[in-house]
């Protein structure tokens, strides 16, 4: 017998299978059910005629039988009901199991299912009737009509009606005829546009276009700028994006196999719970989706046999007796959601905390201290049950510790909530960057520790710092021997990766270059003297001339950071990720290792590995930031962090902190023309750069010099600024500020250490670039509006007020925050047409505000704008949830100006 | 069978000429941070990311302290690319000689010639020798040399370090 045909056929015959069972389900649902059960048909009947043909007798013999229930079945002989598509179902596995033996399933015990088969062939349609197969019934014979018309067999079309009123076993044969010669057409062949390769194929494909980019990078510093090269180039990105595609599959074919699994769990729990998938359609590569299945299938298990309730005991609690369950799987903010959802009994903390007791995993102290939300995560409790006793479906040892933990090894972070009595919902969050595999192409920067270099996944690298001496003293600290780094105000925890690894850790002499073992204990050691006395008298802190600049490398970890000294960075390459040797040691750390442009092999750092590895803890550190909060709300932020940047000799510009999220070097040489606008490649993209002169009244930069700085400010789809240099950082109290400056562009002047300095308005500057907004007319009847500016930075209070003033709106009344603005709204009753509203604000935010606002009735139609420099879809879908009318941008001036007309000429002109 | 000697130090060893893939001049080495000496980093070799192990290091066998990239003498060493399991010929597997999963390199003092070994001159290793990675010793022209067993070198590298490893899918 030819083996490779008859491989060909079993997985043929294995992938029809897997095909029909979805069928049956969705048979089982009523959908679909004439064509649904043609399909059935066919691939029945094929495995029967090619099991035939190949001489499997066991397999032709049992699908004959199949094929014999799904023709009647078809012919409306016998019904659709649960007991028929469960035989099928159990048919369907056991051909499954039959092609999977070597022996073909010759000598397998099939009698009890061809008994059953063979019952459900020679049923009585009467025995199961009922009214619903009945209707089914009906619509049936139209189609079965029509179908027979079709076919020009007219004497059928006659003889329907009377077939159905009395089952006549003698014409089915005609009628399964017919529609044999109907259907066996397009069974000859299979979609003629795919084709089956082998997973193997596809990983040595993925494994050679890696070589083959590894190969490019080394050849770019030889042949950068060829053109036969550059389209080379170009041609291998794509063919390996590509190649990474072909092994990409959706999600949505491990969702699916939870319909069975859910049906027959619940068949056999006694419950009724209906499945709902949501999204699927999310793409993964082949190996993070299989890693997925696992816990997956534990927690749907968890939620059939311990969340959803029994029939009677949810109609006592005045629940629909048919519990739901949820799949969800969507896209948010670079982040892949799972859920899995119940409306069940929930987890109830009571039962959790006396378990705990009991289980002597907490003492009835420590029990007592935690919140409801705490004792529900104990479920992640190594060995932690709650069910009395375990059960063949959810209790076999394996915890929900270890689901757990399968999905952080994933990158994932995972939660539970649970509201007791109505429902779990557990949620974990992928962040896309997680999903890097072997061969992927990741941005990587390259960093050098000593000797040794390294790469960290670009998208894992929140900001590189560079410290002088002079602000290194102040912004380093130590607590009980572990280096702190201040930052803007946040203390973040400084990690040795040397520490870490074990390993001595490296210094270099700054005046020889030489690399040594570090002596020093902390980073702050040599001035402990120097600290004791600034911390006394407060005098400022001396630098420490003998350590140069240094440089740290924050990094991501979820929503924390972390920041590792590092002595060179350099720079950024787009690596090919290859897996770790399993002869290495601390592979944790390591995601990976490539081979760069240069022919080095560096490891690539993996941040989850790291933080495991030096044993940080955010989870606590998280517990105790509202603490921090609420020492933020004591002290209001009434002075303005400004930057400052030197453009022409002796003229200064500066622009808020919050307002920057970068500012990197750049050549001259490298800016490129197009038409009037100029960009920069940044990070291998374009980014368009404007000259501050050209936009506001600041002489051009004279210098000869070729080095820029690009200034990019934090909004989205930014436009760069170009300076000559960064001058300082300076704090200034916000009302110093002096007068509105009349002048597009610029919010005001101040004097500082004897320097005018322009504090610019980027947000005009850039919207000149945008659209005009002088194209804008006011109604004068809108003009008298009265409006309520609430926005808690003095900058932008002006900023935005003057801008409205602009266009003729003179009744403008400010509040710094929710608070204050409630405490106007209630003074002044009815004294306002509009609010324009921040949502990040200190007190009380926007959103607070917003609901306080809608659910007073006096104020229940004031319309309420936001004006937030927060985009993004989530954002808005929030703040309109929480009441806002309108949600705007403050960049987008001319969007604005056009929302509070329209939101004004609504509430006033009706 | 054929076996490559080489020397580490002083002394003689050998390996079953089946599990070489190649003799090499030092190439240069990418350090691991934070990594035991006794792996001395790893290698590129054709694409292959190859781990080098110091052999000297591994047997407890090196005199001075200094590191591979830093010794003047280093370009004296030699590299032995070994076979992987997978590319082993049949004859190879046939005779019982197994190859690491990944690629290795050994870093050896000098290279020696290649010896025919009859299986009468194979000794199991003499009771007073614990030295772990030993397969057996032979005598050639009444020298004895020791044979060593790359697969319980490899084992105990990976075990030593399992605790950290995480676990393979």
């Amino acid at each position: 017998m030819d083996t490779e045909l008859l491989t060909g056929f079993s997985e043929d015959s294995l992938e029809c299978l897997e095909g029909i069972e979805q069928e049956l389900l969705a048979l089982e649902e009523g959908r679909n059910s004439d064509e649904t059960i043609n399909k059935i048909f066919r691939v029945m009947h094929s495995i029967k005629g090619s099991s035939g043909f190949f001489g499997l007798q066991a397999i032709e013999k049992i699908s004959h039988h199949g094929e014999e229930l799904l023709s009647k079945m078809r012919d409306k002989a016998v019904p659709l009901d649960t007991t028929n598509i469960d035989v099928l179902l159990n048919t369907v596995d056991q051909v499954k199991l039959m092609f999977g033996d070597s022996n073909w399933g010759e000598g397998f015990d099939n009698g009890a299912l061809l008994d059953a088969l063979d019952q459900c062939i020679h049923q009585q349609y009467g025995e199961t009737n009922d009214a619903i197969v009945n209707t089914h019934f009906d619509k049936e014979i139209n189609s079965s009509a029509r179908l027979a018309q079709e076919s020009h067999h007219n004497l059928i079309i006659e003889n329907l009606p009377e077939q159905i009123k009395i089952p006549d076993t003698k014409q089915q044969p005609i009628a399964v005829e017919t529609n044999k010669t109907l259907s066996a057409p397009k069974n000859i062949k299979n979609e003629p546009s795919t084709i089956r390769i082998s997973v193997n194929v596809l990983d040595q494909l993925l494994e050679l276009i890696g070589e083959v980019v590894l190969g490019r990078n080394q050849l770019v510093s030889q042949l950068e700028g060829d053109r036969t090269f550059n389209g080379l180039s170009t041609s291998i990105t794509k063919l390996h994006r590509h190649v990474i595609q072909t092994r990409m599959q959706s999600i949505g074919s491990v969702l699916e196999k939870f319909k069975r699994i859910v049906r027959d769990l619940s068949k056999q729990l006694g419950k009724e719970i209906k499945l709902h998938i949501e999204g699927g359609d999310i793409e993964l590569d082949r190996t993070i989706l299989e890693a997925f299945s696992d816990p997956l299938t534990h927690l749907v298990r968890n939620a059939c046999d311990h969340g959803i309730e029994l029939p009677s005991e949810r109609s006592k609690n005045g629940k629909n007796p048919c519990g739901n369950l949820y799949l969800r799987t969507y896209h948010q903010s670079g982040q892949i959601i799972i859920e899995v959802e119940d409306d069940g009994k929930g987890i109830d903390p009571v039962k959790i905390k006396e378990s705990a007791i009991k289980k002597q995993v907490l003492s009835e102290k420590e029990a007592n201290s935690l919140t409801d939300k705490e004792l529900v995560e104990l479920v992640f409790h190594p060995g932690f049950s709650t069910k009395e006793e375990t059960t063949s479906i959810s209790g076999r040892g394996v915890g929900m510790d270890v689901v757990k933990t399968n999905f952080e090894k994933l990158g994932c972070v995972f939660d539970v909530s649970s509201k007791s009595g109505a429902g779990t919902l557990f949620q974990a969050r992928m962040p896309l960057t997680q999903a890097i595999v072997d061969s992927s192409v990741i941005s990587g920067l390259i960093i050098s520790l000593g000797k040794h270099k390294l790469a960290i996944p670009q998208l894992a690298v929140n900001e590189m710092i560079r410290l002088v001496p002079q602000e290194r003293s102040k912004s380093i600290n130590n607590i009980k021997g572990r280096d702190i780094l201040t930052l803007r105000d946040t203390l973040i925890p400084i990690i040795r990766l040397e520490d870490t690894l074990n390993t001595p850790r490296i210094y270099i002499d700054p005046i020889t270059g030489e690399v040594c073992p570090e002596r020093r204990q902390s980073l702050t050691d040599r001035r402990k003297n120097t600290l004791i006395t600034a911390f006394e008298t407060g005098q400022r802190i001396i630098a420490d001339r003998r350590i140069k600049s240094e440089i740290f490398i924050i990094l991501q970890y979820k929503q924390d950071h972390f920041c590792i000294p590092v002595h060179k960075v350099v720079g950024t390459e787009e690596i090919v990720v290859k897996k770790v040797p399993k002869l290495i040691k601390y592979r944790k750390v390591f995601d990976g290792t490539t081979i760069l442009g240069n022919g080095e092999i560096v490891t690539i750092l993996n941040i989850n590995g790291i933080v495991e590895e030096a044993a940080l803890d955010f989870q606590q550190a998280r517990s105790h930031k509202n603490l921090q909060q609420i020492a933020n709300q004591v002290e209001p932020d009434e002075t303005q962090k400004l930057v400052v940047f030197e453009n022409a000799e002796n003229e200064f510009f500066a622009i808020p902190v919050q307002l920057i999220s970068q500012v990197q070097k750049v050549m001259v040489s490298d800016l490129k023309q197009a038409g009037s606008r100029e960009f920069i490649e940044m990070h291998g993209e374009s980014q368009e750069v404007i000259r501050p002169e050209n936009k506001v009244n600041l002489s051009p930069i004279k210098d000869e010099s070729s080095k820029r700085i690009v200034i990019i400010p934090n909004i989205e789809d930014p436009i760069g600024m170009l300076g000559r240099k960064v001058i300082d950082t300076i704090e200034i109290d916000e009302e110093k500020i002096s007068g509105r400056a009349q002048e597009e562009g610029v919010v005001g002047r101040l004097f500082y250490k004897d320097k005018l300095i322009s504090i610019l308005d980027i947000f005009s500057m850039l919207g000149i670039l945008q659209k005009d907004v002088s194209s804008i007319e006011v109604d004068p009847t809108i003009e008298k509006s009265r409006i309520l500016l609430v926005e808690d930075m003095l900058f932008f209070r002006h900023l935005i007020q003057s801008y409205f003033e602009s266009f003729g709106f003179r009744n403008i009344t400010v509040a710094r925050n929710g608070k204050e603005a409630l405490d106007i709204l209630n003074q002044m009753s009815g004294g306002f047409d509009l609010i324009v509203s921040d949502v990040e604000m200190p007190e009380m935010n926007g959103y607070e505000f917003v609901s306080m606002v809608k659910s007073d009735p006096n104020y229940k139609n004031l319309p309420v704008l936001a004006l937030t420099g927060l985009a993004g879809q989530e954002n808005i879908k929030k703040g309109l949830e929480a009441g806002f009318d309108a949600y705007e941008v403050k960049i987008d001036k001319f969007n604005v100006i056009q929302q509070v007309i329209k939101l004004l000429t609504a509430q006033i002109l009706g | 069978m054929q076996y490559a000697t080489f020397m580490l130090n002083e002394y003689m060893f050998g390996i079953p000429i089946f599990l070489v893939q190649e003799f090499s001049k030092p190439l240069p080495v990418s350090s691991i941070i934070g990594h035991d000496e006794r792996v001395a980093g790893l290698l590129n070799i054709r694409g292959k990311i190859s781990v080098v192990i110091d052999l000297e290091r591994c047997l407890g066998l090196k005199s001075d302290d200094t590191v591979l990239t830093e010794n003047p003498k280093n370009h004296e060493k030699r590299m032995i690319i070994l076979e992987t399991q997978d590319t082993l010929t049949t004859e190879a597997k046939k005779l019982g000689v197994e190859g690491y999963s990944e690629p290795l390199v050994l870093l050896v003092d000098s290279i020696r010639k290649v010896i025919t070994i009859e299986t009468q001159n194979y000794y199991p290793p003499p009771a007073h020798i614990k030295e772990k990675y030993v397969d057996g010793v032979v005598k050639h022209n009444n020298v004895l040399l020791t044979i060593l067993s790359i697969n319980s070198l490899t084992k105990d590298l990976s075990r030593e370090w399992g605790s950290q490893n995480i676990t393979e899918n």
